[in-house]
């Protein structure tokens, strides 16, 4: 009688396997607060049987591989709506300061300042002989274009700081860019070469996450496990093992960061590259709005000074320094009304008597409607509104934008964990099934064992 | 295929993150009193609010020069109305020059009397609010007449206009000298100088008490132009009254309608924190309670 040692063989493969099923079970428990990190299973598959004396005997248990989930649509979706929230956030977070520089806190800033100029000039009206209204005409004119002065350097140091955050940014995105080639090409080698390049992938996909918040780039499978990202117009970031960096020219006037990739501009579709983008446009188009009003009030308020006669009967010159082009950045009074206040202009007759019909008529400018900057039009006042209004209505729409993107991203991120996530309980059902197997195949290895001792001792 | 349950806590942090948000915006609503902090809370709303609280301070502003208006006019009030008590003397020691029991040397003493009244009558023609002679009208260069002569300012004046309402014609803060102390013919001081000279007497005693006769018809035309000058003060004074009161109300009704715009309803919004804090308790409550899996049953 012939000892038939196969036994043994069925036992070894099915506590080999049921051990790297406790494996991959403790692998998915350590790994369930990991982002990024997908659910593996190992792959169990019957063995081949053999032929013996004409019978097909089975002969166990072989592990086929280790099966990883993932859903490659959600993945995408997941990067698409990641990389919408990062325009939102960006746009959101840069454009913030800005309605506080607009509306300048508790003491009023520029809409205060307009109305205390103008105010003055009201009271002048009502006092057109005054030497100490007039002082106070002159402080609320320096209130006023300092004011000016102020929230436009304010405005400026905001955009300069956001031209940093995009800068740093391009450096994230490049850095990122390179590690995501550097394991395109040990994922190629090891799925070339059947390892298991799981791990990786998972790195990889969190990089992916990452780069897609930052300037909305697609990520494209390719056959060898590698994958092509690319930006708006198909430009490619990352294809294959090669990375091309996002590089950044400094452009006049303000050698603010442009940025290109193979030497032409770099388009972004959606991310924090673009948030920034654009909140960085629109402080450009506030600045001019600024400079804008800056301008009229300049011009208007002028065009009348200059037309009148001030206290001692002579002409009335320009009240603010019309001598370079105005912005909002230089805006000041006329260095000779600076230093002396009988300068300021309140009648409107060539004789040195005086009534207020100029400063009345300079006090009205403020609610006048004939005012137009751009696309604006209306009042000084009203205008300026609707620069703190348009500003306040820009941040708004990121926030209802970004409520409505974390309800999108929470739904996709449940969708991607319904295939990727780990749950305690099926690993805890797992590691059970693998135990008592492996407990199973081990009891069997021993009857198998005894069965053989049995035989032997017979031979004995 | 049922939903896969997994033990990721990114939702629950997500909801923790709303919820103190949430409650940090009630916690500035309540604390400020305010519904739009910033421009982003509402931005049509805050767009409305500075338009109205501008309208507000052009209303006040108004206000301010209605008020100033008022006090200028107050001021011509009260001092032409001491200068009709003035007249009024004038007119009495007229009559006692012009009686003939009045012998030569309490004429002379009528004359000095006379004379000081008249510097009152100068003073009083020459008085200044703060800067402004308030008779002087548009010349405000020099007085209505010179302080020792008399004689008339040679620019002539017009009165001066204050606007002390949007839109509405503006009105006169005040009379000019012209026409109070002075017409075609003559000056007071001219009449009042010749009455002097005419009590200390010239030597012809009937031309003198026909001086001290037109004198009397002079000082009618002065009272008339009194008359006239105070009724004109005593209309504009009522106008910037009612129009003072008048912007108050307006600039009331702007504040009201900018507050109820921006401003948070206490009850509302104090209801409102209470609830997003027990949501947001509850939020951290369920995240802090364990939650079992298969493994506590296992052992």
């Amino acid at each position: 009688m012939s000892i038939n040692f196969s036994s043994f063989e069925i036992a070894r493969r099915a506590l080999s396997a049921h051990q790297l099923g406790i494996a991959v079970t403790g692998q998915n428990i350590s790994n369930v607060n990991t982002p990024g990190y997908a659910r593996q299973r190992v792959q169990l598959e019957e063995s081949l049987p053999s032929n013996v004396g004409g019978f097909s005997l089975g002969t166990g248990v072989s592990v086929a591989g280790v099966e990883t989930f993932r859903d490659l649509f959600v993945e995408s979706r997941l990067q698409t709506e990641t990389g919408i929230a990062g325009r939102l956030t960006a746009r959101r977070d840069a454009l913030t300061p800005i309605e506080v520089a607009l509306q300048g806190g508790e003491s009023g800033g520029l809409q205060g300042a307009m109305a205390k100029f103008f105010g003055a000039f009201r009271d002048l009206e009502a006092n057109p002989q005054s030497v100490p209204l007039r002082s106070v005409v002159m402080q609320a004119g320096e209130v006023l274009a300092s004011s000016f002065r102020s929230t436009r350097t304010r405005i400026e140091d905001i955009q300069r700081a956001t031209d940093g955050q995009l800068r740093t940014n391009v450096d994230k995105v490049n850095s990122i860019a390179e590690k995501i080639a550097d394991l395109n090409g040990k994922i190629k080698i090891a799925e070339a070469i059947g390892g298991n390049a799981n791990p990786m992938i998972d790195q990889r996909g969190e990089l992916v996450r990452e780069i897609a918040e930052l300037t909305g780039a697609r990520a494209v499978p390719n056959d060898d496990g590698t994958l092509t990202i690319t930006i708006g117009e198909g430009r490619a970031l990352v294809s294959g093992d090669v990375s091309t960096p996002l590089t950044i020219v400094n452009t006049p006037p303000n050698g603010f960061a442009n940025i290109e990739i193979n030497g032409d501009p770099a388009v972004f579709d959606e991310g924090v590259l673009k948030g920034l983008d654009e909140a960085l446009t629109e402080m450009s188009s506030q600045i001019a709005d600024l400079d804008g009003l800056a301008v009229q009030v300049v011009a208007r308020v002028n065009a009348l000074h200059s037309a009148g006669t001030d206290l001692d009967g002579n002409p009335g010159t320009n009240f603010f320094d019309a001598s370079v082009p105005t912005t909002a950045a230089n805006m000041r009074i006329d260095p000779l009304l600076a230093v002396n206040p009988r300068g300021v202009v309140a009648s409107p007759l060539a004789q040195p008597g005086q009534n207020g019909t100029v400063a009345g008529e300079i006090a009205s400018l403020m609610t006048d409607s004939a005012t137009s900057i751009g696309t604006r039009s209306g009042s000084f006042t009203s205008i300026f509104a609707g620069m703190v209004s348009d500003a306040g209505e820009s941040i708004r729409n990121a926030e209802d934008g970004l409520t409505t993107q974390a309800a999108i991203i929470a739904q996709v991120s449940a969708q991607r964990d319904a295939v990727s996530g780990v749950s305690l309980d099926e690993e805890a059902v797992n590691l059970m099934q693998y135990q008592r197997a492996y407990e199973a195949a081990a009891r069997f290895m021993r009857v198998a064992d005894e069965m053989t001792q049995t035989i032997l001792s017979l031979a004995g | 295929m049922n939903y896969r349950v997994t033990d990721s806590k990114s939702s629950l942090m997500g909801r923790i993150a709303v919820q103190q948000a949430r409650l940090a915006t009630l916690n500035e609503q309540l604390t400020t009193g305010k519904r739009i902090n910033r421009a982003s809370d509402d931005p049509y709303g805050a767009e409305a609010v500075i338009n109205l609280r501008i309208s507000q301070t052009e209303v006040d502003q108004f206000a301010r020069s209605a008020e100033t208006t008022y006090r200028k006019l107050i001021t011509s009030d009260d001092t032409l109305n001491a200068y009709g008590n003035t007249l009024d003397k004038v007119r009495m020691l007229v009559s006692r020059a012009l009686s003939d029991t009045t012998t030569p040397e309490s004429k002379a003493a009528i004359a000095t009397e006379l004379e000081m009244v008249r510097a009152q009558v100068l003073t009083t023609a020459n008085t200044k609010y703060g800067d402004e002679f308030v008779f002087g009208g548009t010349r405000q260069d020099a007085p209505p007449f010179d302080p020792v002569t008399g004689i008339p300012a040679a620019t002539p004046a017009t009165s001066q206009y204050i606007q002390i309402e949007p839109g509405a014609n503006a009105i006169a803060s005040g009379v000019t000298a012209e026409g109070l102390f002075s017409d075609a013919t003559a000056t007071i001081f001219t009449d009042l100088d010749a009455a002097i000279a005419a009590m200390r007497g010239t030597g012809d005693p009937v031309a003198d008490k026909a001086t001290l006769v037109a004198t009397t018809s002079r000082l009618v035309v002065y009272d008339t132009q009194l008359n006239t000058a105070r009724i004109r003060i005593g209309a504009n004074m009522n106008t910037a009254e009612i129009v003072q009161e008048r912007l108050d109300g307006h600039a009331s009704a702007y504040n009201d309608l900018a507050s109820s715009i921006e401003g948070a309803d206490f009850v509302e919004t104090a209801v409102a924190v209470s609830r997003a804090q027990q949501a947001l308790e509850a939020t951290l409550q369920v995240t802090a309670t364990r939650q079992r899996t298969l493994f506590d049953f296992l052992a």
